[in-house]
């Protein structure tokens, strides 16, 4: 728009018929009143006053913005207007204040249960209804304002009965004739509740004057509603009543039928007592007897030898999954998992942990206890068959029983209370005292005979280990007597792990001790107790409570022990060697004691071990010092393979070294060990590295001994392993890359500067949304408040000013009055003194 | 009182053996000599009581060797009366200046204090000093040490006499040093062969006795000890020449060993001479001398280093060579002889001296890994060059048993300090990293813990070496080629190789060694691993800490079944009974 301010004002006016020709009538148009007309030509004008008034707009400029094409969005406000809008809307809301000030106002609903959530609408409205009808039937005596009959009615209706109308000089008191004035209209400003009930009062009047079918109010269906409902409820506690009567009736006359039954079955026994005959009698008993015996359970049929073998293989599978399982470590990591669960977690196996948790809390479950039961007695079926085991209960029982005169033993609970026991037996029977105990102190036989038998657990082990060092005349019953036992505590292991498990580990410190001290190491008994945990535990398991220490300590006395000292060490460590090869058959891990000690073990019994090239070995730099030990072959000795090794020899004297039996059949045995060593660890990748000096070795070997086909053989196969086992250089380090982390910004298209946000997560965007709107509330509403506040000030100090105005208006016309009179009585006074004085 | 009738009753015991044989007719009482000890004391003219109490000795001395249990104690309560009582009478003599020897005093006076003297001298040189060398083929030796301990005592409260009131002039600093240097011979000789410990230092009571009560305190004692012993010493190599060669070798070591026990431990503490204590009363002014002191040191060291050792010895003296010797040289360099020597020991078995030579080349490698410290502290602080250091370090890897070794620790310090270099070839180092992995094949698990972080740390420092842990450029044909027998760490193609034995240890027997090892398959993005946490493993604490662990969960029991532990005999075969350890019997 073009021109300046006056043009435009012109312009305007001229636009909303103002100025030119006022009274064009105009074709189709009716005039308008002229009082109407004047207010809208006020309206016009003001409207135009203030579009021109430059004040009272204010624009929002966006400074920033260089885009045309948003300029006719700039923010318009008229802060004046608003302003006045606010303040008129305060001025109102303080007045209402104002009036309210030091009145308690409205009026309190006492309507029952209106403040009630727990009550649905119907009860309420019944609960009314009964309330408003008692208070009615205690008023009835004296103003009975009711009809008897109608139990529609309210109490305010009582207009319709003629009889009792209460009127104060001859005219009806009754509300209703006040509602008939229109005239008294109610203030608007009335509670709607109230005014809902006069409406309904109005209504009432209508039908009971107008009884034409119309469509009803919600007023009349909400009280159709509530006689229904109190009809029906009305009928249930009838019926309640009557079904109750019937029980109680009942009740009463239950002691007379039974009475009369009672005598019935009297009567009837007594014949029954009289038939019965001996025949009879014994009948009855037998059928007794079948009706106690325990009936065959379906799922107790004898199993077929296929279903047996499938269930075994299935068992079988399960631990060998649970062995893997260990043997790869996870059970550790899934333990590790369980532990990190909080404290506060309240699990099932809460109880179960805490259990662990005790010093001896390894509950075993019933339920695994039977099923141990079960296996025992199979097995026990088919090992009686060959020989008695003892370990069985109920067919070991008998046969001990039969053979001996054992009677009661007490469970020992030291191993010399046990030695004690058995100094009163033959040593051969030592097994069945053993598996006599297990009877007598079967933990299902009573309280306490489990943590007995655990006890007696590591007794049998201690006496064992004790027996196995001794020196017995009988050979032959010495050994079966120490596998009979190592058999029955193998059985016991299952159920008292803890306590055995504790035995053990005490043995191995005591082991370890002696080692240290290098006295008395190693014994037979050291040797046994080695090969019991092999036999005992899962040796293949990465971590173990009992076989990892065990293994700690025979890597330490392969160690320790020099085989180019003496025979002893070299068939011990022969022999541990051997073992920890047997524990590592499924695991293969390797063990750098064996690798260390067998060779040593070769050096000190290989012929001529100075011609030897000490290069390729890897434990010595010159092998002249295990050429004096005496242990060595002779050039010309031949192996003869006659001897059969015992672990007893440990025992014997360095004099035995002469013996060729002795040192063939100890090469014989590295042969042996070699060649399990060679197939636990041909897979492993230094396994050229780890077998290279035993190559030099049998290459030195066979020239002496090579009538003895074990050593070609063995040699044939490292020499081939070694050609097929190429090396592949290592790919350790294969992870995939790791991202390195950017910081360049991000660039957005079309970029948007009143977009808030370009957050990709939507949850984060929505909840930055949100915290700005409470915080622009929050401003607005404090802005607000600090308005309120003012005004409420500024309006306090206007009042008090028209207040002192008033007052001092007041005072001053008081004066003012005052003095009027004044002057008036002292011009009568002068007048009347005047008056005196001319008198006079 | 009880006291006194006691002696009473030995004498009269005594009293009973001089009637019963005639020879002993000459020994005095107890009584006797307490006698003429009055007598002396209370005036000079009893003077000559001293030379009546001085022989007795002869009497004595001779009985000795023949007597025997209660004799024998009898006799040397005797003596240790006898010693004392002289002493006292010196003692007050010497107080009362009558050995004052100087000009202005009569001739008289000096007459006495010559013949005081000359009897003085006796007295100490010829009866309290061969006391030490007096030795009984008995068993209670013990008598006579405690009295060899008494007369020990004696002979320093002499000397700390002797330089209170014989010097030249009255208040002069003086230091008794004949008496000293005497003693001094005696002690270094005394004790036996057998008294030599497994580390070559001897348990001889008498040198124990005097470094704990005299030596380590006093500055003096220090002082004059070394400027003697390096002044004596080649008197006695000189007077042994004459004997044969074999006893010789053992005299001096028997020597060295006494030396080495008041050596062992650190000659002075702090520098700082002001705040020392000094035995006698007014210490010549020498002995501040701080130079003259490094240079005693170093001549007494040099020339106990010439001594032939035994490996015991040398061991011990390569222990305490950097931290307590080559401080205290005047010129360090003096010692690169001997520390080079020692170190090349280890390549080339010289050492053919111990009979025992079972564990002879073990020692060997064991003397250059201590030689190692002293020649780093040289090459370190005095310029010694060392020509193909690196080569000699990577001979000591090829010993084979060096991880078994229990100054393997001690070893592993010093090659991570070698090896720290960033600009160090990486083929040397690569070199390094395969022989050590080598080594861990056969290795118990506290070598192989050690070189697990200490490989770690050498490839995390040369990253060029991680081809040998991860190499994806090769061909079908590859074949590995590390030459084991190369000494040339230069020249070995261990970076060519692969650390396949890292890969074997993965499968360690041990948990703990096992997870270890498995860093070399995850990223490198550890700092580095502290090797003081990983140098002091044995199978003990390993043990300990397996056995204190607490593991949650089932104790795993096998549920494969033996019918035995072990074969009963040759039929076992026939009876097709599984034994879970089979080829042996019971």
């Amino acid at each position: 728009m073009a021109g300046s301010q006056l043009k435009k004002l012109k312009e305007s006016l001229k636009a909303a018929g103002l100025t030119g020709q006022t009274n064009v009538k105009r074709k189709g148009k009716k005039n308008a009143p002229s009082e109407t007309r004047r207010d809208d030509r006020k309206a016009v004008i003001n409207a135009i006053r203030e579009e021109f008034n430059p004040f009272e707009v204010k624009m929002n400029r966006n400074k920033r913005d260089i885009n045309e094409a948003r300029k006719s969005k700039v923010v318009v406000g008229r802060p004046g207007i608003s302003k006045q809008i606010g303040e008129e809307q305060r001025k109102n809301a303080y007045e209402a204040n104002k009036k309210l000030k030091n009145k308690v106002g409205g009026v309190v609903d006492r309507r029952f249960g209106e403040n009630n959530p727990n009550l649905n609408p119907e009860d309420k409205m019944l609960e009314r209804f009964t309330r408003e009808r008692q208070l009615q039937s205690s008023k009835r005596s004296l103003f009975n304002l009711e009809d008897d009959d109608d139990d529609n009615n309210n109490y305010y209706d009582g207009g319709d009965d003629d009889n009792n109308v209460l009127t104060h000089y001859g005219k009806s008191l009754s509300l209703q004739d006040d509602f008939d004035q229109g005239d008294l209209g109610l203030p608007e400003a009335i509670s709607s509740n109230r005014k809902r009930s006069y409406q309904v009062e109005d209504e009432d009047e209508g039908e009971d004057e107008v009884p034409v079918q119309r469509k009803k109010t919600k007023a009349e269906v909400m009280k159709e509603v509530i006689a229904k409902s109190k009809f029906y409820k009305h009928q249930r506690q009838l019926q309640q009543q009557q079904t109750e009567n019937e029980i109680l009736d009942l009740d009463d006359n239950f002691e007379d039928v039974m009475s009369s039954l009672q005598e019935a079955a009297v009567q009837n026994k007594k014949q029954f007592f009289d038939k019965k005959s001996e025949q009879d009698i014994a009948y009855d008993t037998k059928l007794r007897e079948l009706a106690l015996d325990r009936r065959a359970v379906p799922s107790d049929r004898s199993k077929t030898d296929e279903e047996l073998e499938k269930e075994r293989a299935e068992k079988l599978k399960k631990l060998e999954q649970d062995r893997l399982r260990r043997m790869e470590g996870l059970d550790i990591e899934e333990q590790k998992d369980k532990d990190a669960v909080g404290a506060d977690d309240l699990d099932d196996d809460f109880w179960g942990n805490a259990s662990e948790n005790e010093e001896d809390g390894f509950t075993i479950k019933e339920s695994e206890d039977e099923d141990e039961d079960e296996v025992e007695t199979e097995t026990g079926k088919e090992n009686s068959i060959s020989e008695p085991t003892p370990n069985v209960i109920k067919i070991g029982n008998k046969i001990i029983k039969s053979t001996t005169s054992l009677n009661v033993v007490k469970c020992p609970e030291t191993h010399k209370e046990f030695l004690d026991l058995l100094s009163k037996y033959e040593f051969c029977e030592t097994p069945e005292v053993v598996s006599k105990i297990l009877n007598t102190y079967q933990p299902r036989l009573a309280a306490g005979n489990k943590e007995k038998l655990a006890v007696f657990s590591s007794i049998l082990l201690n006496h064992i280990l004790h027996l196995s060092n001794g020196d017995h005349e009988n050979k032959q019953e010495f050994i079966d007597v120490e596998e009979k036992l190592i058999h029955q505590l193998k059985m016991m292991a299952e159920k008292y792990n803890e306590s055995l498990c504790e035995t053990f580990r005490m043995k191995i410190v005591e082991i370890q001790e002696r080692i240290n001290e290098n006295q008395n190491y190693p014994e037979v008994s050291d040797l046994i107790f080695y090969s019991i945990v092999g036999m005992l535990y899962s040796t293949s398991d990465l971590y173990h409570l009992v076989v990892t220490p065990t293994l700690i300590l025979m890597g330490q006395s392969l160690e320790s022990l020099k085989p180019n000292k003496n025979l002893k060490n070299l068939i011990s460590g022969l022999f541990i060697s051997d073992l920890m090869l047997k524990y590592q058959r499924i695991s293969k891990r390797y063990v750098p004691e064996i690798a260390y000690f067998l060779e040593e073990a070769f050096l000190t019994l290989v012929p001529e071990v100075n011609k030897l090239n000490a290069e390729k070995l890897s434990t010595v730099f010159s092998t002249k010092h295990y050429a004096k030990n005496g242990l060595n072959l002779n050039k010309n000795d031949k192996i003869t393979g006659t001897y059969n090794l015992k672990i007893s020899d440990i025992n014997l004297d360095h004099e035995n070294l002469k013996n060729l039996e002795i040192k063939s059949a100890l090469l014989v045995k590295a042969l042996d060990i070699l060649g399990n060593f060679i197939s636990i660890w041909k897979e492993q990748s230094a396994f050229i590295e780890i077998t290279t000096p035993f190559i030099a070795v049998l290459r030195h070997l066979v020239k002496y001994q090579a009538q003895y086909t074990t050593i070609p053989e063995l040699l044939e196969k490292l020499v081939k392993l070694h050609a097929n086992n190429l090396h592949k250089p290592l790919q350790l380090q294969d992870h995939k890359p790791v991202a390195i982390a950017t910081f360049a910004p991000k660039f957005e298209e079309n970029f948007n500067p009143d977009k808030k946000s370009y957050d990709p997560d939507l949850t984060r965007q929505e909840i930055g949304k949100l915290k700005a709107s409470v915080k622009k509330e929050r401003k607005l509403a404090l802005k607000e408040i600090r308005k309120d506040n003012k005004f409420e000030a500024r309006q306090q100090i206007k009042e008090k000013k028209q207040e002192y105005k008033d007052y001092h208006a007041r005072m001053a016309r008081i004066v003012n009055s005052i003095s009027t009179i004044e002057g008036a009585e002292k011009n009568d006074y002068e007048r009347e003194k005047k008056l005196r004085k001319n008198k006079r | 009182m009880v006291v006194k009738r006691k002696s009473s009753s030995k004498d009269k015991v005594l009293a009973k053996k001089v009637k019963a044989d005639s020879k002993f007719d000459g020994l005095f009482s107890i009584e006797k000599i307490k006698e003429l000890c009055d007598e002396l004391d209370e005036s000079a003219k009893f003077l000559n009581n001293i030379a009546l109490l001085l022989q007795q000795y002869d009497l004595v001395l001779p009985q000795l060797s023949g007597a025997a249990g209660k004799e024998l104690e009898d006799f040397i309560v005797l003596l240790r009366f006898l010693t004392v009582s002289i002493l006292h009478v010196f003692e007050k003599l010497m107080v009362k200046e009558f050995f004052v020897i100087s000009k202005g005093i009569d001739e008289s006076k000096l007459k006495v204090a010559k013949w005081l003297r000359l009897k003085y001298q006796f007295f100490c040189y010829d009866i309290l000093l061969e006391f030490f060398s007096l030795d009984i083929e008995e068993q209670d030796n013990d008598l006579l040490n405690s009295f060899k301990i008494d007369v020990l005592e004696i002979v320093m409260r002499l000397i700390k006499l002797e330089s209170t009131y014989f010097a030249p002039n009255p208040n002069e600093p003086y230091f008794s040093l004949p008496l000293y240097k005497k003693l001094i011979i005696k002690l270094l000789t005394s004790g036996s062969h057998e008294g030599i410990q497994q580390n070559g230092v001897n348990d001889n009571y008498l040198v124990l006795e005097f470094y704990e009560q005299f030596f380590q305190k006093n500055w003096d004692l220090k002082f004059f000890f070394l400027s003697e012993t390096c002044n004596i010493l080649f008197k006695e190599e000189e007077e042994k020449e004459e004997k044969e060669e074999k006893k010789k070798v053992k005299d001096l070591q028997l020597i060295f060993s006494n030396f080495l026990v008041i050596m062992r431990n650190s000659i002075y503490k702090d520098y700082e001479i002001d705040s020392k204590q000094f035995f006698v009363t007014n210490p010549p002014s020498v002995i501040f001398k701080k130079n003259q002191f490094k240079i005693n040191f170093e001549k007494t060291w040099l020339n106990f280093l010439n001594f032939p050792l035994t490996i015991q010895q040398y061991k011990q003296t390569l222990l305490i060579l950097h931290k307590r010797i080559i401080l205290f040289f005047n010129n360090p360099t003096k010692l690169m002889d001997f520390v080079t020597e020692s170190y090349e020991i280890g390549f080339s078995n010289i050492i053919q001296r111990d009979e025992d030579d079972d564990e002879d080349h073990e020692d060997s490698i064991i003397i250059s890994i201590l030689a190692l410290n002293g020649l780093y502290e040289l090459m370190k602080n005095y310029n010694l060059e060392y020509p193909q250091f690196y080569e000699k370090l990577y001979k000591i890897l090829s010993n084979k048993n060096l991880l078994h070794l229990n100054y393997k620790s001690r070893f592993f310090r010093m090659l991570d300090l070698f090896l720290s270099s960033t600009h160090l070839p990486a083929q040397l180092v690569a070199s390094f990293i395969k022989k050590l992995s080598k080594l861990s094949l056969t290795s118990p698990p506290s070598g192989i813990v050690i070189v697990i972080p200490f490989l770690y740390n050498l490839l995390k420092k040369h990253p060029s070496c991680m081809i040998m842990l991860h190499n994806t450029n090769h061909d079908e044909s590859y074949k590995d080629p590390f030459i084991d027998t190369e000494e040339d760490p230069l020249k070995t193609n261990a970076i060519g190789s692969s650390l396949w034995e890292l890969q074997t240890l993965m499968s360690h027997y041990h948990p703990n060694v096992l997870s270890l090892a498995k860093i070399f398959g995850q990223p490198f993005n550890k700092y580095s691993y502290n090797l003081e946490d990983f140098l002091d493993w044995s199978y003990n604490n390993l043990l300990e800490s397996e056995l204190h662990k607490k593991f949650k969960g089932d104790i795993s029991l096998e549920f494969e079944k033996f019918d035995k532990l072990l074969e009963k005999g040759k039929n076992d075969h026939e009876k097709s009974e599984i034994s879970y350890m089979t080829g042996w019997q019971w």
